[in-house]
């Protein structure tokens, strides 16, 4: 074996390279949505479609079918198409951030492993082996069968060296020896392999790339754990050098068992590529010159063409109904009952439509965590939430204590114990002797509570609520902001001041300001945190409403705001709120001490927020499988309550499907216009942002959350065998972090086919993100060439960018400049 | 009178209206009263297990059909039909998107039918007919999803395992019915008689018995379908695991004095026992919850084959239905167990025992009184729960215990009672158990158990065991191949797949 020659540094920056082509997989209890080819937007949208394609044998682009159906449907027409292609030399040229760092690369022999190539030629199917063993051991890892901490150190490697000796199926593959030859850390034994294998770095990127390619879903969980976990996130880690290491480690034992030889041309061997369907062509549904344009394009760049007219002909419609004269800035009635701040989430455009409807109330958008950067502890809890997008990092500790300080001990202690009795029942099952009675027993206990829940969901819920609070009786609790352990009143001056200038509410305040916050209940549901608030980091949305609501009515912060500029006068309270998107029903947090009169106010409040309530859940129930007919004499708002507590239910809610476009601008004007539920809404006022500060943080922050989460839907949609998630009825959770499709192999990426496929075909709308930003051109320019991820987004074409300027929308071509918009006969 | 012929119509209502339901949505019935009958069929059920407690057993003979409604056959018609009707309702909404969903319904109603009559058929003919169907009908339920990965070489492997079991269990039938006739089930004293009656052919009778009660409850070398079954669809595993898989406990219960030749019985119990063991080590090792559910019904089924070689049926009919129960609500649930971060401390540490605990182990020990072996079984659950408890508690945690301490009293009394009941009601439909082992046999379990989990935790053997049944778990290569997969596939991959495996009584 000839002596290693990659140093740590070396083998990291080969990684770093290899895996730009993973997905990124968090685990289901915080299942944020991503955009799968994240680390592929230096190439743009259309390139990296292509690179990615070749990697993970995804197609990228929406199939043929959608876009036929859609052209007889009349949901993209023939000028939609003629617009398209006019725009599409420019519109998917390279960008200036485009292809220049890695221009000359070689792509030939990118597709397949040496194993692989073997396997093709000998007929052999060690790569699949592999794989299995691979999926055994990282499940293996992660449950805690395969040790995390060894004799000889720490980490998946080492838990495997640990345990692979005495598997009968590693001795059959003669993976022992080989480990045992190839020792020390996983750079170590990954500059090792390559060297056995002769790769010089070029081929040992396209190598690991393959490699991490054979299981995508765990490797995305890898690439999730080494690059945006917290270092301390409980649990063992499965980092991506141990996972690979071991990947070259089973190969090389394979490959040295089928007597591979290494040396120049090994890799040419044979050019192997994976099984992916070729490009469907475009469909033969338009005539005339069109369709002769169409048919002369190449597969990719006729899909593109259809991707742009069927993204063109939504944004067409949604410019015409936003295209009226701006009011001015609204006047600040005297009578306003309420200004309310709201998600960004598409689901709150409909909350805040019904709400404003029923008059009196003023309407916001800001992410869900109101600009509040926390971990939190919850109460008695003995690991943290972050409650910030995943993009950021924590900046404040802050932890939930009781309201009534002398309960602090017994509900502690009272949720302790709930909590080891609900382990206790785990614990035994797995206990030699004691399963078995234990079966036996519980089912006598389960078997009619499995009869009431099936046949009454909400019943089951009740009872189960009501138990649960005689045995661990609810207290009062709030974020603790005083006190040694929080953070100091400047610091939350500091971010209080920030999110208000951004979400342009600095004066003519309500009496009350209501600050809203969304989370879903739903029963058995792996994927129930994909339905909670992303900018929350995928966890509910109270707390953070209740650490910002709490912010603002210290007289601290209060004093130090108005220092610079900001009064809040003494008779407006901010109140915390959440929006139930499976229910939609609004929990109002009361803070204590209020007057009469602001309690009535609250009554008040809280009944509009019901009746808005109502009003959604009805519209939203037309769109939901299964759900009454219109004949029906049971309300919808009872219909989605039941659904939401019902543990049969694999389509709770429909979450952010059809989402398609994020907003960033005032609310007059999209104020009265029914967005149906599609529209991220940021508020932006650009009269207060000369400089574009906020709006350089508003498209960095929640635009990038906004595209990442258009992107999972996308992806989820169009390539759902390797992108998406598979099907609910058949999910296996693996060791609480992620889902198999079936009784083993690789972790599924994305979304479950139920959150986005409806009986007939997709219901969600594979587009990408529409973003329209009401702000000077000249502004968004400067802010694109400040920040090198919007620029990435914008001139990639990963989103399409409109400005709102001078009454006028404008349509940002990558490379091309802005142009005009012009309402079309269609819209 | 009036009763009698109540429990007659019920009986047959429960047996049928599963099938009819089935049948009718495709008819003018439509999905919701195919489900609504469903549930009538096990209000009916339960309605008979009532009659039956009260007045005692009733017999309906209709042509050549005849029905048994006696503490035996009523209970499994509870736990099957129910189940039937649970799984209807659930999947009702659970497949509301799929086109194929009335399929799968169709399908269900057929399996619960044919299950019914495996536990209510009052002749040989009946029983193996419903068995038959009942197998063929599950392979073809768990097919309905053909395109999820690893269920079309799931639905080979059980109609592997099956065709083996039901072949037994037929030959069984032809030498019974050659050398005493059609046997009338559900009665003690003639299942006795026609055990003498088949004189030498006694043992090959017991053994065939035995060894398709082992097939279909997934024992031994049939171990290898169990666990595929998952990646059918969850409404599909838990029909399976609470409905089908217990077959064989029915058989061996229903059979009774047919199936108790001494040296089978000593054989159903080493390889049930050896499973027993075995597969509760590979789950509490899975990483996946369905392959956890998997593993743990194979354990529960090889206690209960267990119990039915030591002839402690009430206990057997008790575990079987309690399991049933049990495990379909698991496997319903099995979408949650995904732990949100932020949940309250627990701490995870040995077991540890505490004089309440011991005190609450007590309880159920007095009130099991169907022997003392199980009794001790129920005060080793009694004191892990506890131990569980004490042992998850974070340090310093202190406080109102007193309260889950009365919580485990009372459900040890609950249980405690439900099972006195329940032996009570089945009882006299059991046969006494003449040719089964002793009783404390058992307790070998709970040792060998003990012993292993011992040595698979520390000592010189440890590492390699832990290896083995680490390997057992994990789905073998090509679980999830299509049979055009296998066929370009080649040679290899026969000859990986079929290499050898830890077998049980290796453990």
């Amino acid at each position: 074996m000839s002596t290693t020659r990659r140093d740590q540094a070396h083998i990291s920056a080969l990684l770093d390279e290899a895996t730009k082509t993973t997905p990124l997989l968090w685990p289901l209890g915080s299942a944020v949505a991503t955009n799968p080819l994240w680390d592929l937007r230096d190439l743009g949208f259309a390139p990296a479609l292509a690179e990615a394609g070749q990697v993970l044998d995804i197609a990228g682009l929406p199939p043929a079918d959608l876009f036929a159906d859609a052209f007889r449907a009349g949901r993209i027409t023939t000028a939609d198409l003629d617009e398209a292609l006019g725009d599409q030399p420019q519109a998917e040229a390279p960008g200036p951030a485009g292809r220049s760092g890695r221009g000359g690369r070689r792509r030939s022999g990118r597709h397949a492993t040496i194993l692989e190539r073997h396997d093709t030629l000998g007929g052999t199917t060690e790569a699949d082996a592999v794989d299995r063993e691979m999926a055994k051991y990282c499940a293996g890892y992660l449950a805690g069968t395969v040790p995390a901490e060894t004799s000889g150190g720490s980490g998946f490697l080492a838990g495997w060296r640990a345990v692979v000796g005495h598997d009968p199926a590693g001795r059959r593959l003669h993976i022992p020896e080989l480990a045992r030859d190839l020792s020390g850390g996983p750079e170590a034994v990954l500059a090792a392999v390559l060297d056995c294998l002769a790769l010089d770095d070029e081929e040992a990127v396209s190598e690991l790339a393959a490699q991490a390619a054979r299981l995508p879903g765990w490797t995305a969980h890898a690439k999730w754990r080494s690059r945006w976990a917290a270092p301390d996130h409980p649990g063992p880690a499965l980092q991506l050098v141990d996972y690979l290491a071991v990947r070259m480690l089973c190969d090389l034992a394979a490959l040295n068992r089928l007597g591979h030889r290494p040396g120049p041309g090994c890799c040419d061997l044979v050019e192997v590529t994976r099984s992916r369907a070729p490009q469907e062509p475009s469909p033969e549904v338009v005539g005339g010159r069109v369709g002769t344009q169409l048919a002369a394009l190449q597969p990719a760049q006729a899909g593109l063409a259809w991707l742009a007219a069927y993204e063109g002909h939504y944004r067409d419609r949604l410019l015409a109904a936003l295209d009226h004269p701006d009011a001015g800035p609204a006047e600040r009635p005297g009578d306003l009952l309420a200004q309310a701040v709201f998600c960004i989430d598409v689901r709150s455009e409909g909350l805040r439509r019904h709400l404003e409807s029923l008059g009196g109330y003023e309407t916001f958008g800001f992410a869900g965590f109101f600009g509040i950067p926390a971990r939190v502890w919850p109460l008695a809890a003995d690991e943290p939430v972050d409650l910030l997008p995943v993009l950021l990092r924590p900046t404040m500790e802050i932890s939930e204590g009781v309201t009534d300080a002398e309960l602090t001990g017994p509900t502690v202690a009272d949720r302790q114990h709930l909590a080891a009795a609900r382990r206790v029942v785990d614990a035994t099952r797995k206990s030699p002797v004691a399963s078995y009675l234990l079966a036996e027993a519980g089912g006598f206990g389960l078997g009619p509570l499995a009869l009431v829940r099936t046949a009454a969901p909400r019943s089951f819920a009740r009872i189960r609520r009501r138990v649960a609070d005689l045995l661990a009786p609810p207290a009062g609790t709030e974020p603790r902001l005083e006190g040694p352990d929080a953070p100091d009143d400047a610091e939350q001056a500091l971010y209080a001041e920030t999110s208000l200038r951004a979400m342009g509410l600095t004066e003519g305040f309500a009496p009350v300001v209501v600050l809203c916050g969304h989370g879903s209940t739903t029963e058995n549901n792996p994927y129930g945190s994909a339905l909670d608030c992303g900018a929350c980091g995928a966890a509910r949305g109270a707390t953070s409403a209740r650490v910002a609501a709490a912010v603002y009515n210290r007289p601290a912060v209060r004093a130090l705001l108005a220092e610079q500029g900001i009064t809040i006068p003494e008779r407006t309270v901010f109140v915390a709120a959440e929006h139930d998107t499976a229910t939609d029903t609004v929990t109002v947090y009361r803070p204590d001490g209020l007057g009469p009169g602001a309690l009535e106010l609250l009554d008040r409040i809280g009944a509009d927020l019901s009746r808005a309530g109502r009003s959604l859940a009805a519209e939203r129930a037309a769109s939901l499988p299964g759900a009454p007919t219109r004949s029906s004499r049971r309300h919808p708002h009872d219909h989605v309550a039941a659904r939401s507590a019902d543990w049969a239910q694999v389509q709770p809610e429909w979450g952010l499907a059809r989402c398609a476009a994020f907003v960033v601008g005032p609310r007059r004007m999209t104020a009265g216009t029914d967005l149906e539920r599609r529209v991220f809404l940021h508020s932006y006022e650009p009269g207060l942002d000369p400089d574009g500060a906020s709006l350089e943080s508003i498209l960095g922050g929640p635009m990038v959350v906004a595209q990442w989460i258009s992107a999972a839907y996308y992806h989820s949609t169009v390539d759902p065998e390797v992108l998406g998630a598979g099907d609910k009825v058949a999910h296996n959770v693996v060791a609480g972090v992620g889902v198999y499709q079936g009784a083993g192999g690789d972790l599924k990426l994305g979304l479950p086919r139920q959150s986005v496929f409806g009986t007939n075909g997709a219901y969600h709308e594979p587009m990408r993100l529409l973003v329209i930003v009401a702000a000077p051109r000249g502004r968004i320019d400067d802010v694109i060439s400040r920040s090198p991820v919007v620029a990435q987004l914008v001139d990639g074409s990963w989103v399409r960018l409109v400005a709102r300027d001078g009454e006028r929308f404008w349509m940002r071509r990558p490379g091309a400049g802005w142009r005009p918009w012009q309402p079309t006969a269609t819209s | 009178m009036l009763w009698v012929w109540l429990q007659r119509v019920g009986l047959a209502a429960a047996v049928l209206l599963p099938i009819v339901g089935a049948a009718g949505s495709r008819l003018r019935l439509g999905r919701a009263g195919s489900v609504a009958m469903s549930w009538v069929a096990a209000s009916c059920a339960v309605a008979v297990t009532v009659l039956v407690g009260a007045t005692g057993p009733a017999v309906l003979s209709v042509g050549p059909v005849r029905l048994v409604a006696d503490g035996l056959s009523a209970l499994v018609l509870v736990l099957v039909v129910g189940v039937g009707a649970l799984v209807q309702s659930f999947s009702a909404r659970y497949l509301q998107t799929d086109p194929s969903a009335g399929r799968f319904s169709r399908r269900v109603g057929v399996v619960v039918t044919a299950m019914a009559m495996v536990a209510a058929s009052g002749d040989l003919a009946g029983l193996v007919a419903g068995w038959l169907v009942a197998g063929a009908g599950f392979a073809s339920v768990l097919s309905y999803r053909s395109d999820l990965p690893g269920v079309e070489r799931c639905v080979a492997a059980v109609r592997r395992a099956l065709v083996v079991g039901d072949s037994c269990l037929v030959a069984a039938a032809a030498i019974i019915w050659a050398r005493v006739g059609d046997v009338q089930l559900g009665s003690p004293h003639a299942l006795l008689a026609a055990a003498r009656q088949l004189g030498e052919w006694r043992p090959a009778v017991a053994v065939l018995l035995a060894l398709a009660a082992l097939a279909r409850c997934s024992q031994g070398i049939f171990r290898r379908w169990l666990p595929l079954t998952v990646s059918a669809p969850t409404p599909a595993c838990a029909l399976l695991h609470a409905g089908v898989v217990n077959g064989g406990g029915v058989l061996l219960l229903r059979t009774g004095a047919l199936a108790t030749w001494t040296p089978a019985m000593v054989g159903l119990f080493v390889i049930s026992g050896a499973t027993a063991v075995w597969a509760g080590l590979v789950m509490a090792r899975q990483a996946d919850v369905k392959g956890q559910l998997a593993f743990s019904t194979m354990s529960q089924m090889g206690f209960m084959l267990a119990e039915c070689a030591v002839g402690a049926y009430p206990a057997a009919v008790v575990h079987l239905v309690g399991h049933g129960c049990y495990k379909a609500s698991l496997f319903f649930s099995s979408g949650s167990t995904v732990a949100r971060p932020g949940r309250p401390a627990t701490r995870t540490g040995p077991t540890q025992l505490s004089p309440r605990a011991a005190a609450a182990a007590a309880v159920p020990g007095l009130l099991v009184g169907d022997g003392t072996v199980l009794a001790l079984f129920a005060a080793v659950t009694a004191t892990s729960l506890a131990g569980a408890f004490c042992s998850a508690l974070p340090a310093g945690a202190g406080g109102r215990r007193l309260r889950w301490t009365a919580l485990l009293v009372m459900t040890a009394g609950a249980y405690g009672a439900t099972v006195a009941g329940l032996g009570q009601l089945v009882a006299p439909a059991l046969g006494t158990g003449a040719g089964t082992i002793s009783h404390w046999w058992l307790l070998s379990i709970a040792v060998a158990a003990l012993a292993f989990s011992r040595l698979v935790s520390s000592g010189r053997m440890a590492a390699r065991a832990q290896g083995r049944l680490f390997e057992a778990g994990a789905a073998p290569l090509g679980w999830d191949r299509t049979c055009r997969d296998r066929r370009t596939a080649g040679a290899v991959t026969a000859d990986v797949v079929g290499a050898p495996e830890l077998e049980p009584s290796a453990a």
